[in-house]
């Protein structure tokens, strides 16, 4: 199967501090891969250097077939890689609309109607009409991070980069969430990338998952392995311990 | 048995709405004795406001009232602001979700350990410091004569928490109430931070009332679960019958979260029933 991401040797330092150490990683096209590591084991700055947030690496970063540089993306990069935050109190503008949000994406890859368009996007992640018109305050948590996954599905991406999308919600809204993107990976045949802190959560969703530990992958894992609890590093170990709430084990961490 | 630890019953909350005020503890009543009760909810629940209810920590507009509200047989409603500060700390402590945000920025995790003892116990400097490093070591920190000298964000979360809890539990407190103490932190940090918190609460014979959102995280931690719901409890259960939990909002959110070693396609979503809502 052919990779969509394909990245080779990718170094970011943040001053004296590297915050990925050489990594090597590719993403099938049509599955989903998950990161999952604590914070500060740069697995965010993986999509951050995707994205073009991060200014300064080192390495080989292949999407789609075409060698990245720098941090300058064009139109049609961003166009086919979308991404979902964190936290949808922070990534929605306060002061604009649900209208104003998903007209942007329209307006910037002339995409079309947006009497046609906005509708529509609402209706794809279980939005009613009417949120439309109201601002993020007026909603839930969860219909806000509904209006973040509309935001980045509307220029129909190939690829979905997801930054930890459910860790700020409860986890009654986490599951309607993942129920969500699932349904929505799947139909659309996306390429997507999940990072998360949360074990069970990247497992549930990535058949394939990369633990991370300080800049580097420290083990990759599948399903079949986590779920016989097969892990070596001390990092997944420590993250299997800790999802199933097991005493002692994950104790040492932390002091 | 003996007077509970803290009885609380009938607890309201109101803050004012554009209707009117609008209750989001709605009638709660509950007791701690010298065990571990964790309260589990949604956001918006009421579990963080029962807590700092019992603190006299909402802030105004908040209206508290409560049929009863006493921390070791005596009547905290009928205290003067003055006298329920003097408890505040004291006798009651209360370990915040956000070591970075909870911690002075500017001063060193030993001045605010040692002001603490200071304040509570009356110790001069030197003194002070010492108790300060013998509190880190409990709270199992490494090298506390080279944590004593950091600044908050010198130390990691899982650190902060630690010196946190030092804190807290440096004026010898009987009920500490913990608010979501290990959200701000990493998974495999969670275990630990807990574990010394039990082992502490334990040793001294506290009560320990644990908010969380978590509810498997509160059933492995806890005695006794509340469940809150829409700022009332809906169900009261020892927590290692969480798994038998009769309320179908508890049975819910057991089995929206996902786990390892289950696969399944879709998770079960929950269906609110307005009834839960309702008296």
């Amino acid at each position: 199967m052919s990779a969509a991401i394909r990245i080779r040797g990718l170094t970011v330092r943040y001053g004296p501090l590297k915050a990925l150490d050489g990594i090597s990683l590719a993403a099938a096209r049509g599955a989903c891969l998950g990161i999952v590591g604590e914070s500060g084991s740069g697995k965010s700055t993986v999509l951050r250097v995707l994205t073009g947030l991060a200014p300064d690496w080192q390495g080989e970063v292949e999407v789609g077939g075409r060698l990245l540089a720098g941090a300058r993306r064009d139109l049609a990069f961003c166009r086919d890689v979308q991404m979902v935050f964190q936290d949808p109190y922070g990534s929605l503008h306060p002061r604009h609309t649900i209208d104003a949000i998903l007209d942007e994406p329209i307006a910037i890859h002339r995409l079309g109607d947006p009497a046609r368009l906005i509708p529509q996007a609402l209706a794809d992640v279980g939005l009613p009409a009417d949120v439309r018109f109201r601002y993020p305050h007026q909603l839930s948590g969860g219909q806000r991070q509904r209006v973040a996954i509309a935001r980045a599905l509307l220029p129909e991406p190939s690829i979905l980069l997801l930054d930890e999308p459910t860790s700020a919600l409860d986890v009654s809204v986490q599951a309607e969430i993942l129920n969500l993107l699932m349904a929505i990976q799947e139909r659309r045949g996306l390429t997507a990338i999940l990072v998360s802190h949360n074990l069970a959560v990247v497992a549930h969703m990535c058949p394939r998952v990369l633990v991370m530990d300080r800049g580097r992958i420290v083990e990759e894992l599948d399903r079949d392995a986590l779920d016989a609890g097969q892990v070596r590093s001390p990092q997944a170990i420590a993250l299997v311990a800790a999802s199933r709430h097991v005493r002692s084990q994950a104790s040492n961490a932390g002091r | 048995m003996t007077t509970p630890l803290l009885e609380v019953s009938g607890l309201r909350v109101a803050f004012p709405g554009q209707d009117g005020p609008r209750e989001v503890v709605r009638g709660i009543s509950f007791t701690v004795g010298r065990e571990k009760v964790g309260i589990v909810g949604e956001s918006g629940s009421g579990k963080s406001m029962t807590a700092r209810a019992i603190l006299d920590l909402i802030p105004p507009p908040g209206r508290v009232s409560a049929d009863r509200l006493a921390f070791a047989g005596e009547d905290l409603t009928r205290l003067r602001p003055k006298e329920r500060a003097r408890l505040r700390g004291r006798r009651i402590a209360m370990v915040l979700q956000d070591p970075r945000h909870a911690l002075n920025p500017v001063m060193t995790v030993g001045a605010q350990l040692a002001e603490t003892f200071q304040v509570h116990h009356r110790l001069g400097r030197g003194e002070a410091r010492r108790c300060s490093i013998e509190a880190l070591d409990a709270v199992h920190i490494r090298d506390p004569e080279r944590v004593v000298r950091l600044y908050p964000h010198e130390i990691s979360g899982g650190m902060g928490q630690r010196a946190m809890i030092a804190m807290m539990l440096a004026p010898g407190p009987e009920l500490l109430l913990a608010d979501e103490p290990t959200s701000a932190l990493d998974a495999t940090v969670e275990a630990g931070i807990l574990e010394t918190l039990d082992e502490l609460v334990t040793a001294r014979g506290m009560g320990l009332v644990l908010v969380s959102h978590d509810l498997d995280l509160v059933a492995a931690f806890c005695d006794r679960v509340l469940v809150f719901y829409a700022g009332r409890i809906v169900e009261e259960l020892p927590a290692r019958d969480l798994a038998q939990a009769r309320h179908p909002y508890t049975q819910g959110l057991l089995a929206c979260v996902p786990r390892l070693g289950e696969r399944r396609r879709e998770l079960p979503v929950l269906r609110r029933d307005p009834s839960w809502a309702a008296s």
